[in-house]
């Protein structure tokens, strides 16, 4: 299923750094969100036709809302955090103070902000274990469907690979009744960089 | 007569958080910057006693914003307040001039801790 | 009814006919072309402008990505279906910017546009329709047997191009 050049070992390794940048991430939610238990699925990494990514999310047609950054350090990643609109809801009324006047940008910049310090945990770590420096873009945000927000990302991104290898975890928070998801492309050429930079042949 | 500070951040969220704070402790805002850009025209401007600078931030991120503010006022007091706590970009921050370095996600009392430790 | 869909990436034709429908354009730009005499038609749903810089470091790959590859592609497929070149009108949807930021906006959708009013150009295939930039999704249907293009996008209904 995989390249020559992704054994099982290094299948390993990446879904275990996603499993450390990852817990990192939820950490960090779970501390934006008062300590409430943010609970996290096991990594997956898969190998995706493009054209199928889409499909991940529950299909081109499934509305969804998510922020998406890359990182553009020693490693280039794209990362992107996405929930259902209800969940996007209870997010943003949990983390702003009561009787807020809630206008477009106000409930943006709180998605983008929540995105930043997930994507951010997760850099955290990552530049931790590889010993490198991670950088992240300013957030970007959008609310549409699946296949518009993919495929733009797709483009924004300048992912034109015909197969990628994605990683995908679940996260959710019971008490707030909120369900996500981040998605994590790593750009041509930074899985061999990344095991470089670990050591690993 | 209060202390005055700027607070820079692209999110406004998180300009209304750390403004929030800091007006429950006496500061008193003078200026927001949503990019590095802006918080070096604002500082001259206004001066603060106080920077709060994130680091991810459009045109001018903040690690430049510190290096151009200190340039000007080697005497200016910023704290970094970023989701990105890398070892690296912590000692560049600091190497710049920065005189703290809070990560997001954060409680508010470790931003009141930096400022005492800071300001008084 | 055949209902043939088309991925992100993706193009597809057929002849008499049958249903093309592409979900969730946003950046990306949907490209029907129809020849009405013959009953063919072709829809592509398209990433990129332009494939040269990719094309230099060998990340190439499948030619339905960009605008200046997945045209002439689309309509090589036609042309096998028996439609003819000469016959050939283009409608054109998508080429948004769905995506909201401080600021640095980008311009990909745009440049789609553009691009695909040049390559069109090229091949003497006339824009008889267009529903083209905002700032949201569009799902594009180009029904086989007649030609007509019906556009979707959420909370604004359905229109025909
Ligand atoms: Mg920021």
């Amino acid at each position: 299923m995989f390249e020559n050049n992704l054994d099982h070992g290094k299948i390993d390794i990446i879904k275990e750094l996603a499993n450390i940048g990852m817990g990192n991430s939820t950490t960090a939610l779970s501390a934006m969100l008062g300590e409430q238990k943010v609970a996290m699925d096991v990594p997956e990494v898969s190998l995706v036709a493009l054209q199928d990514v889409p499909e991940l999310l529950g299909g081109a047609d499934i509305p969804v809302i998510g922020t998406y950054f890359e990182s553009r350090g020693e490693l280039r990643l794209v990362l992107f955090f996405v929930m259902s609109q209800p969940s996007a809801d209870k997010v943003v009324n949990f983390l702003l103070p009561k009787e807020t006047k809630v206008d477009t940008e106000l409930y943006n910049s709180v998605l983008m902000e929540a995105g930043n310090i997930m994507i951010g945990a997760y850099l955290n770590a990552l530049s931790q274990l590889t010993n490198s420096t991670l950088l992240s873009t300013p957030p970007k945000m959008a609310a549409d469907m699946a296949g518009a927000v993919l495929g733009t990302i797709a483009a924004e991104a300048m992912i034109v690979d015909d197969q990628l290898i994605l990683l995908k975890t679940n996260i959710k928070v019971s008490e707030l009744e909120v369900e996500g998801s981040i998605l994590i492309v790593p750009c041509s050429g930074s899985l061999e960089k990344m095991f470089s930079l670990l050591g690993v042949r | 007569m209060a202390k005055t500070a700027l607070i820079t951040d692209d999110t406004a969220f998180m300009r209304m958080t750390l403004r929030n704070i800091l007006e429950k402790n006496g500061y008193k805002v003078v200026a927001e910057a949503g990019d590095g850009k802006e918080a070096l025209e604002k500082y001259k401007q206004h001066k603060p006693d106080l920077v709060t600078m994130d680091i991810t931030m459009p045109n001018v991120d903040g690690i430049t914003a510190i290096k151009e503010i200190i340039a000007f006022d080697p005497e200016a007091k910023i704290i970094v307040v970023s989701a990105m706590g890398q070892k690296a970009l912590v000692i560049d921050a600091l190497n710049a001039g920065a005189k703290d370095f809070v990560v997001k996600p954060f409680q508010p009392d470790r931003i009141i801790e930096a400022l005492q430790k800071l300001v008084g | 009814m055949d209902v043939l869909q088309v991925k992100i990436a993706d193009l597809q034709a057929a002849r008499n006919s049958g249903l093309l429908i592409t979900v969730g354009l946003g950046s990306c730009l949907g490209v029907s072309l129809y020849d009405a005499q013959n009953k063919v038609a072709g829809l592509a749903h398209i990433l990129l402008a332009d494939s040269k810089p990719f094309k230099e470091n060998g990340r190439f790959g499948n030619p339905a990505k960009f605008v200046d590859t997945a045209i002439p592609l689309l309509m090589k497929k036609m042309t096998a279906l028996g439609g003819i070149p000469e016959k050939f009108v283009a409608k054109i949807a998508g080429g948004s910017q769905i995506f909201y930021s401080a600021n640095n906006l980008s311009n990909i959708g745009e440049k789609n546009i553009k691009a695909a009013r040049k390559i069109l150009d090229f091949y003497q295939v006339p824009i008889v329709g267009e529903d083209v930039g905002g700032n949201y999704g569009r799902t594009m249907r180009l029904f086989v047997n007649s030609g007509r293009v019906l556009i979707s996008t959420a909370g604004k209904g359905e229109r025909e191009i």
